[in-house]
């Protein structure tokens, strides 16, 4: 169903980075690039959320017509 | 009658939810084998619940309430000054609501000044055990801040943007009105807190005290996080309102300065508000369930809430004090009858402030024991912060140099905020440089240095304009001698006051402590004397308001011959403010200017009252 | 410039959308939570670094993917009844709420099981961070609740939606603060 496509390639993307992040945790053993590695790969997550599905471009360009 | 109805169903369904909360916390824990009754987390979630059923009952769940479950709305109306005690979203009405109940907040933590000053005139205890002092101190403390907070933003704002940007009402009017209403908890929890050992901590309520002391705290933390969501909600109302509600041809240049003072004020309410929550949950949560963020015995540290605390606190000061400038700025240029000088760098200097307020916590701090690492960085932008406040005394100077000086009591108001706020900036830098910082932290040296910045600068800016949109707000003049009288008194009573205060600061008279020195006394009376004399100027003002209010002169809808838009409606404004927006061609202070104009102001208003804007 | 109704152009109120104002006031709230959250985020890393207990891992991982999982149902029934889709919309906002009283439950479990007491520093910061965060779960699930019983009567179509935008996008927002609480307290010190 189109109108959900946005939506399964959000999922997908949030599904691979958690399942990146939970690895990346375990593996890398120096703790600064741990924490600047889970940093990035939250803030990508939270992006995609915001901008994906909160509609945060609606902020600024207002209210689309459906 | 609506009025009663309204306030009785309010404390009725308030008392009702708090009754059901603590119930519940009774049957939970029983049920997991505890004692039905544990003071901080029954009176927790009993004033949680009980703030809940006040604001239904107060007129929210009909106004509001109902949409979340898919039923009609409908408000309470009620005629004449019965309009003051429901839930009413009309923004004049808040904002008189406001401002009602922080002057009278006002006057009763002036008592307690007064109270505290009596027991200071002399070395020793007098009349008050320490415990005693210190719970009328916490009380004082509090309760002004409050109204530094909330008189300003919550009264002036509320009453004076709209109209000033010629909107019709909030953006979001009946969080206006929710707002508002969560004040009186607010008060009531204050004022209980000496019946549950009064507050030991003062305003700022440090661990580990805080967390060990009597549950008035408790009382005090409950409270003021409700008083920092009131803050927040309405920071968040204005923002939305100044950026989407200007009437057209209202460009962001042509905006007046009070606006911008109140748009960045919002900013840092909406932004900064939630670190003193933050930082009151932690004690709360070290109360109530044993943890252990304050304890350094289990890993704690006390100073996490010193970081957390004056990361809301510092720039809490701007958030009183800039809407202060704001208005000294508005207010002298119209009684100087010239623009204001430097507007663009005026608003720049607002920015600022706001740019740097988050950067500078921890000058505070200094002698807590941080890492010294700290200290050069928070020395050096505490300083830069004079930068863009320096701007904003450029613009005021500016404005009244060669001006047409008009001194009715508002202009007199506003150019002592110009005066106090020098003299508070200059011991600031006192303050904010470690070396001096060290001997003078915690001495009334610092006493003085704030409340030469916030009541200097901001509460003579909130009587000046209370005196400004007295004839606006009540559609009555107030008299002009008994206003004159008032600033003369105040002013000469604030300052011999607070100057004098600084001498025994630097001789190491530490604040907060019933008792000091002997060889002090003197001084220490000279000054309570004088704060006696500052507390009873107030009369004047009261007994100026309350006649002037019932059987003042009637007032023009212009009496200022103001240029901007709040003055070209009539006074009182109708419920809309204005029947169509006022189309809005130039700056607002063009005064003086040959043929500038700053609006165009649709239809005269019903009542025949002149709606033309003044040249 | 005496004016005269005549003479002068009427002009409009400012009207802006009302629902883009509401989602305009609902981002600031946001803003201005976050920093709430980022305080005791900050609190945790202030007073333990990034030290940590042990934890359940696997059930830290398993909530995860099921909050992450209800912002993903919530947006579909958020974009079904932009479209008149009332079955989907509907089916989207159970499911949102199944899975958020799962994430609920599962750190019901992490709490009862938990090795470490809230008397402890690594405790202090876990228990409140969580607890402030299972909070917004639990009122974004009556939220959630009271918006369904609105669509199950028929209210809502594709011109009127906002109370479940509102929702929807409160409900997204928990996610995103816990999309960096659970890094912060199960991933950080290593796994
Ligand atoms: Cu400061």
């Amino acid at each position: 169903m189109s109108i959900f496509k946005v939506g399964w390639f959000v999922a997908v993307a949030l599904a691979v980075l958690t399942v990146v992040e939970y690895i990346f945790a375990a593996e890398m053993a120096d703790a600064t690039a741990r924490f600047l590695g889970l940093t990035l790969s939250a803030g990508t997550k939270a992006g995609l959320i915001m901008w994906f599905f909160m509609h945060l471009p609606r902020v600024w360009r207002g209210e689309e017509v459906h | 009658m609506y009025a009663l109805i309204s306030i009785a169903s309010g404390v009725a369904s308030g008392l009702i939810g708090f009754y059901v909360g603590v119930g519940l916390t009774a049957l939970v824990r029983v049920a997991f084998g505890h004692s039905p009754w544990d003071a901080q987390i029954s009176i927790t979630v009993g004033y949680i619940f009980g703030l809940v059923g006040w604001l239904m009952g107060i007129g929210m769940w009909g106004a509001w309430g109902r949409e979340w479950f898919g039923l009609p709305t409908y408000a309470r109306k009620a005629p004449g000054w019965q309009r003051y005690f429901v839930f009413n979203s009309d923004h004049k009405v808040i904002g008189i609501q406001y401002l009602v109940t922080f002057v009278v907040v006002f006057l009763l933590a002036g008592l307690l000044a007064m109270v505290m000053r009596a027991e200071l005139a002399q070395a020793g205890n007098q009349f008050l055990s320490n415990d005693q002092y210190n719970a009328v101190m916490g009380l004082h403390g509090i309760l002004m801040i409050a109204v530094a907070v909330a008189a300003v933003i919550g009264g002036i704002g509320n009453y004076a943007v709209p109209l000033m940007i010629g909107a019709q009402d909030m953006a979001f009017p009946r969080l206006n009105a929710l707002t508002y209403w969560l004040n009186p908890p607010v008060a009531l929890l204050l004022l209980l807190t000496p019946a549950l050992g009064g507050l030991e901590t003062g305003w700022t309520a440090y661990p580990p005290l805080s967390v060990l002391t009597e549950n008035a705290q408790l009382l005090f933390n409950l409270a003021i996080i409700t008083f920092g969501l009131t803050s927040i909600l309405g920071g968040l109302n204005f923002i939305a309102t100044i950026i989407f509600l200007r009437a057209p041809g209202m460009t962001w240049g042509r905006l007046p300065i009070f606006v911008w003072s109140m748009f960045v004020a919002s900013w840092l309410a909406l932004l900064f508000t939630q670190g003193f929550a933050a930082a009151l949950l932690m004690v709360l949560l070290d109360r109530a369930f044993g943890m252990s963020f304050f304890n350094a015995e289990a890993g704690g540290d006390p100073l996490l809430y010193q970081h957390v605390f004056w990361f809301y606190s510092h720039p809490a000061v701007y958030i009183m004090v800039v809407p202060g400038f704001g208005l000294a700025l508005e207010l002298i240029t119209h009684f100087s009858r010239k623009p204001l000088f430097a507007y663009k760098y005026a608003v720049g200097g607002l920015l600022g402030i706001l740019g740097l307020s988050g950067l500078v916590w921890a000058h505070h701090m200094f002698t807590s024991g941080m890492p010294n690492y700290l200290h050069g960085p928070f020395l050096a932008l505490t300083e830069a912060i004079s930068i863009p406040t320096g701007l904003i005394f450029l613009s005021a100077l500016g404005t009244l140099f060669m001006g047409r000086l008009w001194l009715k009591t508002p202009m007199l108001f506003a150019m002592a905020v110009i005066f106090n706020f020098a003299l508070g900036g200059v011991t600031g830098i006192f303050l904010a440089d470690v070396p001096t910082d060290i001997h003078l932290h915690d001495t009334y040296f610092v006493v003085a240095h704030f409340h030469y910045t916030i009541v200097g600068g901001e509460i003579f800016a909130l009587f000046g304009a209370i005196y400004y949109y007295f004839p606006k707000m009540t559609g009555r003049m107030y008299n002009e001698t008994l206003g004159k009288l008032h600033f003369w008194w105040m002013f000469l009573g604030f300052n011999v006051t607070f100057f004098l205060m600084h001498w025994p600061g630097i001789l190491g008279m530490n604040r907060r402590i019933a008792d000091y020195p002997s060889s002090l006394e003197g001084v220490n009376l000279i000054i309570s004397i004088a704060a006696f004399a500052l507390g009873a100027s107030f009369l004047v003002f009261v007994y100026n308001m309350v006649v002037s209010w019932v059987r003042g002169p009637v007032a023009e809808a212009n009496p200022w011959r103001a240029r901007t838009l709040e003055w070209q409606t009539s006074s009182p404004p109708p419920i809309e403010n204005f029947p169509a927006p006022p189309v809005v061609r130039g700056h607002p202070y063009e005064y003086g200017v040959p043929g500038a104009v700053h609006a165009i102001v649709p239809t005269p208003m019903p009542g025949g009252a002149p709606a033309g804007g003044a040249k | 410039m005496a004016a005269t109704a005549t003479s002068l152009p009427i002009a409009e109120h400012a009207h802006p959308d009302p629902v883009h104002l509401k989602r305009v006031g609902l981002w600031l709230f946001f803003f201005s939570e976050s920093i709430l959250f980022g305080l005791f985020l900050s609190a945790r890393f202030f007073l333990e670094g990034i030290e940590a207990e042990h934890l359940d891992q696997a059930l830290g991982l398993g909530i995860t993917i099921v909050l992450l999982l209800s912002s993903v149902t919530a947006y579909t029934a958020e974009t079904a009844i932009e479209h008149d889709r009332r079955g989907i919309a509907i089916w989207g906002l159970i499911g949102t709420i199944l899975l958020g009283l799962v994430f609920a439950a599962g750190v019901g479990v992490e709490w009862s099981t938990a090795e470490f007491s809230r008397h402890e520093a690594f405790g202090t910061v876990f228990f409140s961070m969580t607890g402030l965060h299972a909070s917004h779960v639990v009122s974004g699930i009556v939220l959630l609740v009271l918006a369904l019983i609105q669509l199950l009567r028929g209210r809502f179509n594709s011109k009127d939606h906002w109370p479940i935008s509102g929702v929807v996008m409160y409900w997204h927002f928990v996610d995103v603060v816990w999309v960096f609480y659970y890094p912060a307290l199960y991933l950080v010190q290593g796994v």
